[in-house]
């Protein structure tokens, strides 16, 4: 994979005894759209900042574009970069703000103009070219700062958290503006956040984090359907984790017993089990289904919660370390009318569905 | 207790304040008694103020001295303000208290050490000298106004600026420097007041060439002249006072 676009090969970053960036490997496609995920204060700010050569790395290579760029230093790098704070320029209109990068190019006025404006247009803020920063909101503030980084045209656009900062209505409709500017421009963009929904929303593929370390890169399915670990299980989106113990093992199936739902068959999946293993099966809210069959087992109900499209459960039962999340669609529990409204109800795994995690780690 | 603290308030501001405007009345009084009740009203100390040719020259070195002084004290506080505002350096906080420590030392015991290096060393004393002693006093004040504007600028201006293809040089003329100005000018009304207003290292340093403190101190010694320093005190106090309104005016602004 040396020819991918963006090459990050063993980045380190430490800060005296802190550890901030631990040894990262990560390769970016060209064009894509490309999150980094993870809780505060897992290093994602410095790696994105180390990308855009505002910070060095205390060891490793950095590769753009078949260049390594380890030791450029920010202003001659093709990266540029939108401000968690967004940074606009306080002394500055608008549309000098967003013309920030344009002095290097020596344009006319009439060019400078153009140019400006027609970046204005993209992040439709036409005709605010002359305001001050002061005079605009948070999602206002957000475009400007788009702009202001994408005018200079760079390879790479950085975007530390831009829409953290914004209620929740105006960061769903900016997520879906980032996503059409960027198929619009084309550009790779590095998206750091730590809302795992708007990853999961807007990136081509996303690299967890935790503690300065790349947990999983992959997809954004994948990354759902598949997490490698618990750790990442628990951190995108909602997880049952069902203790077990592998009883057997094919090369097609996997034989786990659970104290809470007996003895049941799974697709091993491409990992590798031994007799023995303490494993934990990993199910989201939604894929248990309601059932009377021999995989199914009753647990009690101790809370309901109605969402509209869905019927939450917290259910506790036998051999269950903690009570179960379960998802049902509203239809469905109409179906089930009876059982869905008594205390106790019949429920199975989905066999399919379900990943293997190990117990430790 | 409300009439107590306002009572507390009135006596002080009195005695704060009397004495100025005392100075003041009697710059316009037409004797040469400094003692009430007060005569005629008049404009000819200052008109005398105005004709002596001594006078004009303190005031013109003064007015040397200050300036320069305010230019670069306030350059170095800003170099020092940016050091350790901006950069994480080994010393940083000894850097910090070591620029404060002259303004706890007496400035008598500064003017004598200034006295013997410059008699020592053979340079002699001139308006340079007084130059360099005010700069020592006037540098922590730039220092101290500049930090406080630097503290509450997020560092993310100037990293934005060079992100975007700006060298450090030009982000510092582009970014920094606009957004430092407020601070910058109330630094330079600041040293500019306070090495206009100086007496003690002045006295020290200046030798043949007084500044108009020096002046003032050394016409005290003719009775008859004491309405014409009145005059001389009044314009300094108010262009002073309107010049530390204009600096402190900046200063809580900026925030
Ligand atoms: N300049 C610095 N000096 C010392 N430690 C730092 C510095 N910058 C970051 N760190 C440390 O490095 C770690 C990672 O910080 P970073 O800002 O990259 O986290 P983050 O993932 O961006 O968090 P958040 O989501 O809160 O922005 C943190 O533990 C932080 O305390
Ligand atoms: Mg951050």
């Amino acid at each position: 994979m040396t020819d991918a676009f963006i090459s990050l090969q063993s980045i380190r970053k430490t800060y005296g005894p802190v550890v901030a960036v631990d040894n990262v490997d990560l390769d970016i496609a060209k064009g894509s759209f490309f999150s980094l995920l993870g809780p505060s204060g897992c290093g994602k700010t410095t790696l994105l900042t180390m990308l855009g050569g505002l910070d060095k790395p205390t060891a490793g290579r950095i590769m753009l574009d078949g260049v390594d760029v380890t030791s450029v230093p920010s202003y001659r790098r093709p990266t540029n970069m939108v401000f968690q704070s967004y940074a606009i320029f306080p002394h500055l209109s608008v549309g000098d703000n967003v013309g920030y990068g344009l002095r290097r190019q020596k344009l006319d006025r009439a060019e400078w103009q153009h140019r400006v404006d027609a970046m204005l247009e993209l992040v439709h803020l036409k005709g605010y070219g002359d305001r001050q920063p002061s005079q605009l909101s948070g999602g206002q503030m957000q475009r400007v700062a788009l702009a202001r980084a994408l005018i200079v045209q760079p390879k790479v656009l950085l975007l530390d958290e831009p829409l953290s900062a914004l209620d929740k209505r105006l960061r769903q409709s900016m997520q879906i503006e980032l996503r059409a500017i960027q198929r619009e421009v084309g550009i790779t963009f590095v998206f750091v956040t730590h809302d795992q929904e708007e990853a999961l929303t807007l990136s081509d593929k996303i690299a967890v984090m935790s503690k300065g370390k790349v947990l999983q890169c992959c997809p954004p399915t994948d990354l759902y359907d598949l997490p490698i670990n618990r750790e990442v299980a628990e951190f995108v989106g909602e997880m049952n984790l069902i203790p077990g113990i592998v009883k057997g093992c094919t090369t097609e199936t996997v034989c786990i017993s659970m104290p809470s739902f007996g003895d049941q068959q799974f697709p091993v999946g491409g990992r590798s089990f031994s007799k023995g293993d303490k494993v934990l099966v990993a199910v989201r809210p939604e894929n248990f289904e309601i059932a009377d069959g021999p995989e199914g087992r009753e647990l009690t109900i101790v809370n309901r919660a109605y969402f509209g499209t869905h019927l939450h459960f917290m259910m506790t039962g036998e051999g269950l370390e903690t009570p179960l999340t379960v998802s049902v669609p509203s239809a469905i529990a109409r179906a089930h009318g009876k059982a869905v409204n008594s205390d106790r109800m019949t429920i199975q795994v989905v066999p399919e569905t379900a990943v293997i995690l190990p117990q430790a780690g | 207790m409300r009439k107590v603290r306002l009572f507390y308030a009135m006596i002080y501001f009195i005695v704060l304040y009397l004495p100025i405007v005392l100075i003041i009345a009697f710059s316009f009084n037409d004797s040469v008694y400094i003692a009430f009740p007060l005569k005629e009203f008049t404009l000819r100390w200052y008109q005398a103020a105005m004709e002596n040719q001594q006078l004009l020259s303190a005031f013109s070195n003064s007015m040397i001295i200050a300036v320069t002084t305010a230019i670069f004290s306030t350059f170095s506080g800003l170099l020092a303000a940016m050091a350790t505002t901006r950069y994480r350096f080994r010393g940083r906080s000894t850097a910090t208290i070591l620029l404060f420590v002259p303004l706890a030392l007496p400035t008598v015991v500064t003017g004598v050490a200034l006295l013997s290096i410059f008699m020592m060393t053979g340079l002699g004393l001139s308006l340079g000298t007084v130059i360099l002693g005010h700069l020592m006093i006037c540098t922590p004040f730039s220092y101290g106004v500049l930090v406080s504007r630097f503290e509450g600028l997020s560092p993310d201006f100037e990293r934005a600026s060079m992100d975007l293809g700006e060298p450090p040089l030009t982000t510092f003329f582009r970014v920094t420097l606009p957004l430092a100005l407020p601070g910058l000018v109330s630094s330079l009304l600041l040293t500019f007041t306070i090495s206009f207003d100086e007496f003690i290292l002045a006295f020290f340093l200046s030798s043949n060439s007084p500044t108009l403190p020096v002046f003032m101190w050394s016409q005290m010694r003719f009775p008859d002249r004491l309405p014409l320093v009145l005059a001389l005190a009044s314009v300094v106090i108010i262009v002073s006072s309107i010049l530390i309104v204009i600096s402190q005016r900046l200063r809580s602004k900026q925030a």
